[in-house]
């Protein structure tokens, strides 16, 4: 099992140190000068010279490229040129902001996925079955951004029940988190579905019946527990893409999290800001892809065995 | 039939298909004694493991129909309700399926999912674990106190067959229900099982269901025999009356396609035809499409049940020659 993580976690950094290159090159072969770009175009060219000195960009790219790796490895994630600050800084404000969000929404997800996912499979064909199903497949087709920009125009403007943007009271969570999770929570109820559908068609599960177990434990102790496998790898992977997600919603909501923190810096070709963002959202990928590895592990001795580390 | 431990009643078993009722069971009636070792044989499809899985209710199919009456020790288990079956399942009647590697779930240790068995019927955790490595002692698994701990994957199909053996016994059911449970093993361990089934028979006085295609298995294991064909019942009496006096034409003709009854040529004897998908109602009898000696009433009438001598019948227009 030791060996098996080792090794994950080494593919992992690999992944992050291609991604990294790849987000540096991208910025760099994007046409404009960033030092234009903070300046007024009648500051002097000597000026210019100079600030481009300051920031670095006039060393060779492999260079510039280890010395901005060199840094986060201190902790340093370099300094946005256009709002004159720290990254790190700015991450400390943003980063709590949209774990909060996604985690909520993650929560949410799981909570109303899981058990409408196993209802729906076990309660088949039923009218249960068609209404999630049908809603659910409704959900799963309509874009985020387009949910938050109805969410806001019913409950905001129309009903005015609560606050169409900000970032402060609870009821400011209620759109942004109502939009993200509808997608994917429909998604992930017709996933579970499908998992406790093929579990149980499983052997296992008549043996359970057969040796006299109540309705109610085999229904948990074999079906949930062996679709949770599945499950869990799914939530796991969907972590980054939710934070994808969160991008869109903050800019939407107008919420100050790492979201609107990477469009602002996209559209002012603020690189420091746009590398260190895709960064981290590729180490979260990275880790969430380990995490829910581990965690197969744990819930699957099949796996456990095939990695080799035995018990 | 006082002693009987288990009597089906003109069971018929229908699944509700696109192109109407299939029919997967019709009108069978059978009854097994206490301590009796039945054995329902017949090619794949004919009926035989819906027989089984509706003795102990446990389609998930939502689409069959069920007719007729299934009595064990007098209750009728075609209108049981869930809890009833709950209650019967394990402790009155065990099932072990045909194919052991995945008839247990990977994610619990052997051992566990023995205990789980005994837990349901009452047992504390620390007897319930003590019982199990006893039961896997019972039916030969070496070195049980450690085997007790492995995952399914870790054991051969043979050791996983025991387990199963082991944990369907541990409530000591009165009936045991083995879907071709050898199946998918190797002979050479196929007939240590048959052993451990037939000496729990003799230990426990639990009757057993066998339902198996292998004539082999039948003659090494069973008392009594039941022959079905494209879900009927065509023949049913002892083993040796089945052997000796084969009489339904199909009851020939499967015991005549058995490797070691060749013709002169060396070519192994077959049926010609394949069984019939049985669709609606249907009249006349159902072999007679495959008959070598079928009449023009054999497509007609519904073919009637001649006694053949103490508890030996069979469905057929044939008049029996005495």
């Amino acid at each position: 099992m030791g060996r098996y993580c080792i090794k994950k976690l080494l593919q992992g950094l690999l992944m992050i140190f291609t991604v990294s290159v790849l987000v540096f090159l991208m910025l760099h072969m994007m046409p404009g000068d960033p030092v234009d770009l903070m300046m007024d175009r009648k500051v002097d060219a000597s000026k210019k010279e100079a600030m481009r000195v300051q920031y670095g960009f006039d060393k060779p790219l492999p260079e510039q490229y280890f010395n901005w790796l060199g840094g986060i490895l201190h902790g340093d994630f370099g300094t946005s040129i256009r709002m004159r600050q720290p990254v790190s800084k700015l991450f400390q404000a943003r980063i709590p902001v949209t774990l909060e969000l996604c985690g909520i929404a993650m929560l949410l997800e799981l909570v109303i996925a899981v058990p409408l996912g196993l209802l729906s499979a076990y309660k088949k064909d039923s009218l249960f079955d068609r209404i999630v199903m049908s809603l659910s497949l409704f959900f799963a087709a309509i874009p985020s951004f387009w949910t938050a920009v109805m969410l806001i125009l019913i409950f905001g403007v129309t009903l005015k029940w609560l606050p169409i943007s900000g970032f402060g009271s609870p009821s400011n969570y209620v759109l942004p988190i109502a939009a993200m999770v509808m997608g994917w929570t429909a998604s992930s109820i017709r996933m579970t579905k499908t998992e406790v559908l093929d579990v149980l068609r499983e052997k296992y599960v008549l043996t359970a019946y057969a040796k006299g177990l109540p309705h109610r434990s085999v229904m948990v102790r074999h079906v949930l527990r062996n679709a949770l496998i599945l499950v869990t790898v799914v939530v796991f992977m969907s972590i980054p893409w939710l934070i994808g997600g969160a991008v869109i919603i903050e800019n939407i909501f107008v919420i100050p999290g790492m979201g609107s923190l990477l469009t602002q810096a996209i559209l002012n070709q603020d690189f420091a800001v746009v590398q260190a963002c895709v960064l981290l959202i590729a180490v979260l990928t990275v880790i969430c892809n380990l995490m829910s590895d581990i965690i197969t592990a744990i819930l699957d001795p099949r796996i456990r065995a095939s990695m080799g580390g035995g018990e | 039939m006082n002693d009987a431990l288990l009597e089906v009643n003109r069971l018929s078993v229908g699944y509700k298909v696109e192109d109407g009722w299939l029919s997967a069971v019709h009108d069978v009636s059978f009854a097994i004694r206490k301590g009796e070792f039945f054995a329902l044989v017949g090619e794949s499809g004919c009926g035989k493991s819906t027989i089984a899985s509706t003795i102990m209710r446990l389609s998930l199919d939502h689409n069959e129909r069920l007719e007729g009456e299934v009595r064990f020790e007098g209750h009728d288990l075609i209108r049981a309700t869930e809890p009833e079956m709950e209650a019967i399942r394990g402790s009155g009647i065990g099932m072990i399926f045909q194919n052991p590697l995945d008839s247990l779930n990977p994610v619990y240790t052997v051992g566990w999912q023995i205990d789980e068995a005994l837990r349901a019927g009452g047992m504390d955790a620390r007897s319930a674990r003590k019982r199990t490595v006893e039961l896997m002692e019972a039916v030969q698994i070496p070195d049980a106190a450690r085997r007790a701990n492995a995952f399914p994957h870790e054991l051969s199909g043979g050791m996983r067959q025991r387990v199963m053996i082991a944990m369907m016994l541990s409530r000591s059911p009165r009936l045991l229900i083995a879907d071709e449970p050898t199946t998918a093993l190797d002979v050479t361990v196929e007939a240590q099982i048959l052993e451990i089934m037939k000496d729990m028979r003799d230990r426990t006085g639990a009757s057993v269901l066998m339902i198996t295609h292998n004539f082999g298995i039948v003659a090494e294991t069973a008392d009594h025999v039941g022959i079905m064909y494209a879900g009927e019942l065509v023949e049913c009496g002892s083993v040796y009356e089945i052997f000796a006096r084969p009489s339904h034409p199909y009851s020939f003709a499967l015991l005549n396609a058995l490797p070691r009854r060749r013709k002169r040529d060396g070519r192994i004897q077959t049926i010609e035809g394949t069984v019939p998908r049985i669709l609606g109602e249907s009249r006349g009898c159902r072999f007679a499409n495959r008959c070598p000696r079928a009449m023009d009433c054999c497509r007609t009438e519904a073919p009637p049940r001649r006694e053949l001598g103490a508890d030996h019948w069979m469905r057929c227009h044939l008049e029996v020659n005495a």
